[in-house]
């Protein structure tokens, strides 16, 4: 190659970018996927939502205590307390007798006993249960007593004693003359955050959401970075194997030069993910946005559905701007990457092994961030925040939840930018060697010593 | 215009493979770029046209370094193929669009070259089938709704990787011919082709010629070249071991080659005068002779002799003999 001529030149990537476009939007099988994709991320809420109720429905079994399917013949209340716990603190707890063919543990068959703990245990029939409010080392205790040869089934007694510690509770409480709203007021947890410097505190105070939060919008940015990364990694080495592959490459490049073609292919099959996310998202909201108006979602405490964008939608266009700042970053430096190892296949069976390759370097940043969101320390933030490829998934949220300062998100995107144009640098020298020869495995050892050629 | 080459040299590694190739093309024509498996053709083109690093050299066209900005160039490479699933009409477009060619023109050059290499059948399935059905294909017995399914069947739109080798090869060679390009890279341009595909594409590169193209030609079928090329450079491992002005060329290597025949055995005179014998058939001779004064000599004593000469040709060596003389002992 002349020396004098520009291997940066990006003429001809307009003409590769919609060849890219127009030719994936004719496979079927990209076609498929498309399809595929779309439905899933569409209706990912609309399943869950089902899943939750069904799951509401079993929970609601225990939480709302149903005793007309309690099968006990006789339950002794044995209360060694001195709080006073009677027939009608226990309301609720008996089924109705009044009822047609009545089933369940019936008001008549409860018996407040004022016998001994030894004296109850000792004559239980196999139907027969003892509950029996004590005391344990650490406070009250309520257990509850079968015969040895019961046939009163574990979930029946678990109902039975839950049902009656709650109702313990709220009279040992209403005993001591608190109101309802003191109830509520001592009910409310306290939690232990740790020990801080002045300075570490300065900076606890910054976050504007709490873990759990944040957790949850790094889960959430950190899938939809996931998902455009390994899936347009996978689709640009497939695009850049086959073309390999076709023995077209040659004329190609009389016509283009390689950083064009590999910037041409990259965001074409970017457009295509993108396009999968967008409408895959869009389907995601008009499916939430049927389940909170139609079924009324949120009303019955589903607020989990679909993909959580809530990281997009929650902290303004500012915050949404750093977001896709940073997909589009991370897009073009595993984009470029896949191209090499692409363009390190010799055939279709190495394709898979490339994928590996890349995919691994994606995961290991997902991971990492995932890490980084559960432990929510202040020093792995950081440094997740500045070291790519982890930096990819944390830095903007870490910024635009108050956990790092604006400066280290822009050596964050410093650092990410260097690595883009080194990639490009790397790969313009690269990318048509690799395309010109039968390499080895694609190895990033084939890629480095690609470069020195 | 002007093609030079200068100085070109690359290494992989240690490995020298090519090694100071210069030629020029003053004027249009074929150049002939010719050498054994692994002698640097491939290498030494793909370095000209721009497509592998040099380590040394220049190639520059018409006083400018060669590049696609600077010249429109058509390549058809040894190594041959089509993106397998994509429709040929949409590939050849986009290898026109890359050239920066309005899509009208690429449209009505593509329909121009798919008649002349008759590829049109590959490119425009439906227009092949009607055109088929029109001229009454099929069985006479078969009813016009039956004719019109098994001609649009005949005629499928097949994906590329269902075309024959050939086929393949002459819609590579439409690709290279979209741009209407001054310079021609042709990379063993008839291998792989039948003998009437060979024509189809010898003519079209009389044509090029006689249109004032500059074609660099590499291949192994000597007397392919020889019909088309002016100028030559043979190399062997990675030199040039000849270049020049193929007719130049010859003249070097003097009129060596005498086809004799006579009408009687002249075994006598000829080891008299000491030329090499070929070949013999029914006083038929295939004669080495060192050059024009053994050649006469022999003439000369044939004459005395009275001997009846019924054939007596002297020409230059062959390009193929040049090639062999040249690379072939070693190789």
């Amino acid at each position: 190659m002349n020396k004098q001529e520009n291997i940066y030149s990006l003429k001809g990537f307009d003409k590769v970018f919609r060849f890219t476009v127009r030719q994936t939007f004719k496979n079927k099988a990209y076609i498929t996927s498309f399809v595929m994709f779309v439905l899933v991320m569409t209706f990912m809420g609309p399943i869950q939502f089902a899943s939750f109720k069904t799951g509401s429905s079993v929970a609601g079994d225990v939480i709302n205590y149903s005793p007309q399917s309690i099968d006990i013949d006789t339950l002794y209340v044995l209360n060694e307390t001195d709080v006073p716990f009677g027939m009608d603190d226990l309301d609720g707890l008996y089924a109705d007798e009044t009822a047609d063919g009545a089933t369940g543990l019936q008001k008549s068959k409860v018996v407040f006993a004022d016998s001994s703990n030894d004296e109850i245990t000792g004559k239980l029939d196999e139907d027969d249960a003892a509950l029996i409010v004590g005391f344990s080392e650490t406070g009250y205790a309520v257990n509850i007593v079968t015969a040895d040869e019961t046939k009163i089934t574990v979930s029946d007694l678990d109902e039975v004693s839950s049902f009656a510690a709650e109702k313990f509770d709220a009279a040992r409480l209403s005993s001591s003359g608190i109101s309802d709203a003191d109830m509520a007021t001592l009910q409310h947890g306290i939690s232990f955050q740790g020990t801080y410097t002045e300075d570490e505190f300065a900076k606890e105070d910054q976050k504007t959401v709490s873990q759990m939060s944040y957790f949850n919008y790094l889960l959430g940015f950190s899938i939809v970075l996931m998902i455009v990364m390994v899936m347009s990694s996978s689709y640009i080495i497939t695009s850049v194997n086959e073309e390999k592959q076709s023995k077209l490459v040659e004329s190609i490049l009389v016509s283009v030069r390689p950083m064009a073609l590999l910037m041409g292919k990259i965001t074409g099959m970017m457009t295509y993910v993108v396009l999968v996310l967008v409408c895959g998202m869009t389907g995601s909201l008009i499916s939430n946005a049927v389940l909170e108006n139609v079924f009324d979602s949120k009303a019955q405490g589903f607020d989990n559905s679909g993909f959580s964008l809530s990281i997009f939608t929650d902290n303004g266009i500012g915050a949404s701007l750093i977001l896709i700042f940073a997909i589009v970053l991370g897009f073009l430096t595993f984009g470029i990457l896949a191209g090499l190892f692409g363009s390190a296949c010799n055939q279709a069976e190495d394709v898979q092994s490339a994928t590996s390759s890349v995919m691994l370097v994606c995961m290991v940043g997902y991971f990492a961030a995932i890490g980084a969101g559960t432990s929510d320390s202040s020093v792995f933030n950081l440094v997740a925040s500045i070291v790519p490829p982890l930096s990819f998934y944390v830095a903007p949220v870490a910024y635009i939840t108050g956990r790092i300062p604006i400066y280290i998100l822009l050596i964050a995107f410093a650092l990410q930018i260097a690595l883009v144009v080194i990639l490009a640098v790397v790969s313009a020298k690269t990318y048509r060697n690799l395309l010109l020869k039968s390499t080895g495995k694609p190895k990033l050892g084939t890629i480095l010593k690609a470069i020195g050629e | 215009m002007a093609l030079t080459v200068k100085n070109l040299h690359k290494k992989y590694g240690e490995k020298v493979v090519v090694d100071d190739v210069s030629f020029s093309m003053e004027k249009p024509g074929v150049y002939a770029l010719l050498g054994t498996n692994g002698a640097g053709k491939t290498t030494s083109i793909r370095m000209i046209l721009g497509m592998l690093d040099k380590d040394s050299g220049e190639v520059s066209w018409d006083g400018k370094p060669l590049n696609f900005d600077t010249c429109n160039i058509g390549y058809l490479a040894e190594e041959r193929g089509l993106y397998p699933k994509y429709a040929l009409v949409d590939q050849i477009r986009y290898f026109g669009e890359l050239k920066g060619i309005e899509r009208k023109t690429i449209d009505e050059r593509m329909a121009y070259w798919a008649e002349r290499l008759k590829v049109e059948e590959y490119l425009y399935p439906e227009k092949a089938a009607a055109m088929a059905e029109a001229n009454g294909s099929g069985s006479e017995e078969t009813s016009k709704r039956q004719r019109g399914a098994l001609v649009k069947k005949k005629f499928k739109l097949q994906s590329p990787d269902q075309l024959s080798k050939g086929n393949q090869q002459k819609i590579q060679f439409l690709i290279a011919m979209i741009s209407d390009p001054q310079l021609l890279v042709l990379d063993e341009p008839f291998s792989g082709l039948d003998p009437v595909n060979t024509d189809i594409l010898k003519e079209v590169v009389r044509e090029q010629i006689a249109a004032g193209k500059y074609i660099i030609m590499s291949s192994h079928q000597m007397e392919v070249v020889e019909e088309f090329c002016t100028d030559i450079t043979i190399l062997h491992r990675s030199k040039a071991v000849v270049t020049g002005n193929l007719n130049d060329i010859k003249k070097s290597y003097g009129r060596v080659n005498l086809l004799l025949k006579v009408e009687q055995d002249i075994t006598t005179y000829l080891e008299k005068v000491g030329v090499e014998v070929l070949s013999e058939k029914e006083f038929e001779y295939q004669i080495r002779v060192t050059g024009d004064a053994q050649a006469n000599e022999l003439l000369a004593e044939l004459v005395r002799a009275g001997i009846n000469i019924v054939r007596f040709d002297l020409t230059e060596l062959s390009l193929h003999e040049i090639f062999v003389r040249e690379v072939g002992e070693e190789s």
